[in-house]
């Protein structure tokens, strides 16, 4: 029988203990997301839908420097309501506690938005403990801020850069709304417009006031309505034709939005 | 070559010419003469189409060749030409493959993701829940072979991808390929019926409400090659009146790996079982009228039950090993699920068809409160209550049986689901093509719909499903215990047995199981069921054939060889006939061991090898 060398013995010795500290390293980097929520101002660089629909997410944070797509921008803890439940929330009960623990007022603040500034592009997507964690007795909720480059699906913009304050610096116009808009026959803006942001080419831009009526609001008693929102924005009374208005909605739908905006790029 | 081998068709013997039927001098000119003609014409076409009752069947070897490698290539063509087909991922795939470092290029937006197949797979890593081990599909799933075979594969379809249904479509393919030339190499009767039946089991594969999964990351596609596995594996198991070790035990590795694509085929194994310890230990003693020879018949009623558990070892060994092998699997995929599905059945299954849900609950020890989510999906804010405490933890798969078990009742309005579900088992809510085909959002297609067309006729009228495979069953029966017919037609009949017990267990299996997504878990009994129809036609036929020609009795034959012969025992009768019936070849086989001599020893190995 052919008997095994020292050297080679110890070789498969070491492979062995690589293998295991590999293994255990594995391990504690899946499970590295779990014990807290993570800091504010994290970046996470999640890149597949599935990511996104798993109520943890237990991947290593990046660099903001790097290429992300979310950052965290407030920590909080589970509602009590929820948190005595034996099954981690998910679907209906997520976004639930994502609305109380994740208010889109926080994250304005976290970007340094203005009153008027309406927000373009930005989702909110709350992650939880994973189960083991969440049997283990953690309620933390970490909000997470996702650049999107549609406003109306969470499809992620790979940037650098923090948000913190990103409204306060040369990327706001990315950030904000505006509305791109056809002129009509006697040369007035329609009221009825695609959201871009301003960052693309545009007519108009939100001011962030928004009114809801149960019928369709008239065209001029809409602009009235918001020439207030407008003169906060410009700090002046405005020119008759720098205020318009987005009417959506529709009379099988419901409600009528009215959104006032200033006029720009005549 | 005998005379039966120059007949291609048996009406010249099975049907004697009636009187009058030959045309007279004369007679031919005028229209009945022509009509008789064309009469005997379509009876001769019909006729070669009929199983017969061959003693020998040449060519099968390369007919079995042609039919598997044009089974594959249609079907490849079938699903990739002109444009992919296949069924788009609903998260269920990517459960399945992102274990293997897989993310599929699919849109982000999940209602998007549903309308159009993504075939391409890149590489991705993963941490933590984004990748969730799937609920159905073992690590150790044989599904994963294929996987890896078309992952292999895929350089050849996309460069740029890790892995691409297309390639796995073109393994799919290939094993469906193998699986008919096998088909066609057991069946039992003439070349042409052979073909025909393999081609009808094509056609109603290859319908796109099965076939399409075999171009999709689901593991649905690898269960219905299993299914196809199992049923040919039993074909060749059961083609011998003693089976050989061999095929036991391959039949046992067959169910072993069928059962393990997915714990949704678990509830095969149980038929399983019993189909490997069917066998007929008497068959090759039976004499030329189909009964046993009176020197046997004692002698085997003395024996009684070591006799037949002695006769079964092999298979009672293999049988114990399936058993013991799914108890571990199940034990297994047991602890890789979680709640929902014990939640589904409970408040998506039991509570919307009950007319007392808050009597139910209680029975169940849940609060009254709970019935708000009664049919509430189990991520819902109504089903919240039900996790808002540990009550339902109480509530296991166990108490859900034991419900089922007070309640027959309820029986009676889940099987009327799973039926309508049976019956509609196309998925309109995942698309068939990709995007850039032109089709529209969750398109179907429809190039092949002979088993949709049969499902939804079987969906007509409510008993229709369970009235056809009964008839199957009983069909199948009648044809298993013909002893008059050799051991593959009786296969057949076995097969037909088979098939229809493995409905029954993955139909409930399914409906008391999995009530939420009933078409897509119901697909296998789907299929099995429009298997069926041209099975129990199978079975009908065979009945129908005349017996085989048999020699004369087996007593007038000078020391004619017994089973306690391990020569005669093992050896199986040639393709189509019965253990009695010998061809000319046979008797002269027959004989050279009854006189041994280096010639005849060379003859005799070969009968040993047709085993």
């Amino acid at each position: 029988m052919r008997s095994r060398s020292p050297g080679r013995r110890a070789r498969a010795a070491v492979v062995l203990a690589l293998a295991a500290v590999t293994l255990l390293a594995g391990c504690v980097s899946v499970g590295m997301g779990d014990p807290v929520a993570g800091r504010v101002g994290a970046c996470h660089a999640l890149t597949r839908p599935e990511q996104f629909e798993t109520p943890s997410d237990s991947a290593p944070s990046v660099r903001c420097a790097l290429a992300h797509t979310t950052e965290t921008f407030r920590t909080g803890t589970v509602p009590a309501v929820f948190s005595g439940d034996a099954r981690r929330p998910a679907g209906e009960v997520r976004a639930s506690i994502q609305e109380q623990v994740c208010p889109a007022e926080s994250l304005r603040s976290y970007v340094g938005a203005r009153p008027s500034d309406s927000l373009f592009g930005l989702w909110i997507v709350a992650f939880l403990p994973t189960q083991r964690a969440w049997d283990a007795g953690a309620r933390w909720v970490r909000c997470d801020v996702v650049h999107t480059a549609r406003d109306d699906a969470l499809e992620p913009v790979r940037g650098t850069g923090s948000l913190e304050r990103a409204l306060e610096s040369s990327r706001a116009s990315a950030l904000t709304r505006c509305y791109r808009q056809r002129r009509t026959d006697d040369g007035a803006l329609s009221t009825t417009g695609t959201d871009v942001s301003c960052a693309s080419p545009h007519t108009s831009r939100d001011v962030n006031a928004w009114t809801t009526t149960s019928i369709r609001p008239q065209t001029q008693t809409a602009i009235s309505a918001c020439v207030p929102a407008v003169t906060a924005y410009l700090g002046a009374p405005p020119a008759p034709d720098a205020v318009t208005v987005v009417i959506e909605g529709s009379a099988a739908s419901g409600p009528w939005s009215v959104r006032c905006a200033v006029v720009e790029g005549r | 070559m005998t005379a039966r081998e120059d007949t291609p068709l048996d009406t010249a013997t099975e049907a004697p010419p009636t009187v009058g039927s030959r045309p007279v001098p004369g007679e031919e000119a005028t229209g009945s003469g022509g009509r008789r003609r064309a009469l005997r014409a379509l009876r001769r076409a019909l006729g070669v189409l009929l199983p017969g009752s061959p003693e020998r069947v040449r060519g099968v070897p390369l007919a079995s060749l042609a039919a598997g490698v044009l089974a594959a290539v249609a079907m490849a063509l079938r699903l990739l030409v002109p444009t992919p087909v296949g069924v788009a991922d609903a998260d269920a795939g990517h459960d399945i493959l992102c274990g293997l470092g897989l993310a599929a290029e699919r849109p982000f937006d999940a209602q998007r993701a549903t309308q159009f197949i993504v075939p391409q797979w890149t590489a991705q890593t993963w941490y933590g829940e984004a990748c969730s081990p799937s609920p159905t599909v073992a690590p150790y799933s044989p599904h994963y072979a294929l996987v890896a075979l078309a992952r292999i594969l895929t350089p050849l379809v996309d460069p740029s991808a890790a892995f691409d249904t297309r390639a796995f479509a073109l393994v799919g393919a290939g094993v469906f390929g193998v699986l008919v030339g096998l088909l066609v190499a057991l069946l039992p009767g003439r070349l042409p019926f052979r073909l025909v039946a393999a081609a009808i089991v094509a056609v109603l594969v290859g319908d796109g409400v099965f076939a399409d999964f075999l171009l999709s990351p689901y593991s649905e596609g690898t269960m219905l090659l299993g299914l196809l596995a199992l049923g040919i594996a039993f074909l060749y198991l059961w083609r011998s009146p003693r089976p050989p070790v061999h095929a036991v035990l391959l039949a046992g590795v067959v169910c072993a790996v069928v059962v393990a694509i997915d714990v949704r085929l678990v509830p095969l194994a149980p038929a399983a079982v019993v189909a490997l310890l069917w066998r007929s230990a008497r068959s090759d003693t039976l004499g030329p009228s189909g009964r046993r020879s009176a020197r046997d018949r004692p002698r085997r009623t003395r024996r009684g039950l070591p006799q037949a558990v002695a006769a079964r070892v092999p298979a009672i060994l293999v049988s114990l090993g399936l058993v013991a092998g799914t108890g571990v699997y199940v034990v297994d995929m047991e602890a890789r699920a979680d709640s929902a599905a014990v939640y589904d059945t409970v408040f998506r299954g039991i509570l919307p068809a009950s007319a007392s849900p808050q009597a139910d609950l209680a029975w169940f020890g849940l609060p009254a409160r709970m019935v708000r989510a009664s049919g509430a999906p189990i991520d819902s804010l109504a089903a919240e209550t039900v996790f808002a405490g540990d009550a339902f933890d109480s509530v296991t798969p166990g108490r859900v049986l034991l419900f089922f078990a007070t309640h027959p009742e309820r029986l009676v309005s889940m099987s009327d689901r799973g039926l309508a579900a049976v019956g509609s088992p196309e998925l309109d809510y995942l698309g068939s093509f990709p995007a850039d085909s032109g089709a529209t959002p969750w398109a179907k297609e429809h190039r092949d719909p002979v088993a949709l067309g049969i499902l939804t006729g079987l969906r007509a009228l409510p008993l229709l499903i369970p009235g056809v495979q009964l008839l199957v069953l009983l069909l199948g029966l009648a044809l298993a215990a013909r002893r008059t017919r050799a051991a593959p037609a009786r296969a057949v009949g076995r097969l037909a047995v088979l098939l229809v017990a493995s409905c029954g267990l993955l139909f409930w299996a399914a409906v008391l199981g999995d009530p939420v997504e009933l078409s897509r878990t119901l697909l296998p009994v789907g299929l099995l069921t429009a298997l069926a129809i041209p099975l129990g036609v199978g079975c009908a036929l065979l009945l129908a054939a005349p017996a085989p020609a048999t020699p004369a009795p087996a007593t007038t034959t000078p020391a004619a060889p017994t089973p306690a012969d391990p020569r005669i025992a093992d050896a199986a009768p040639d393709e189509g006939a019965p253990a009695t019936a010998r061809s000319p070849r046979a008797q002269a086989e027959k004989s050279a061991i009854r006189s041994p001599s280096p010639k005849n020893a060379r003859t005799a190995a070969t009968t040993r090898s047709l085993a």
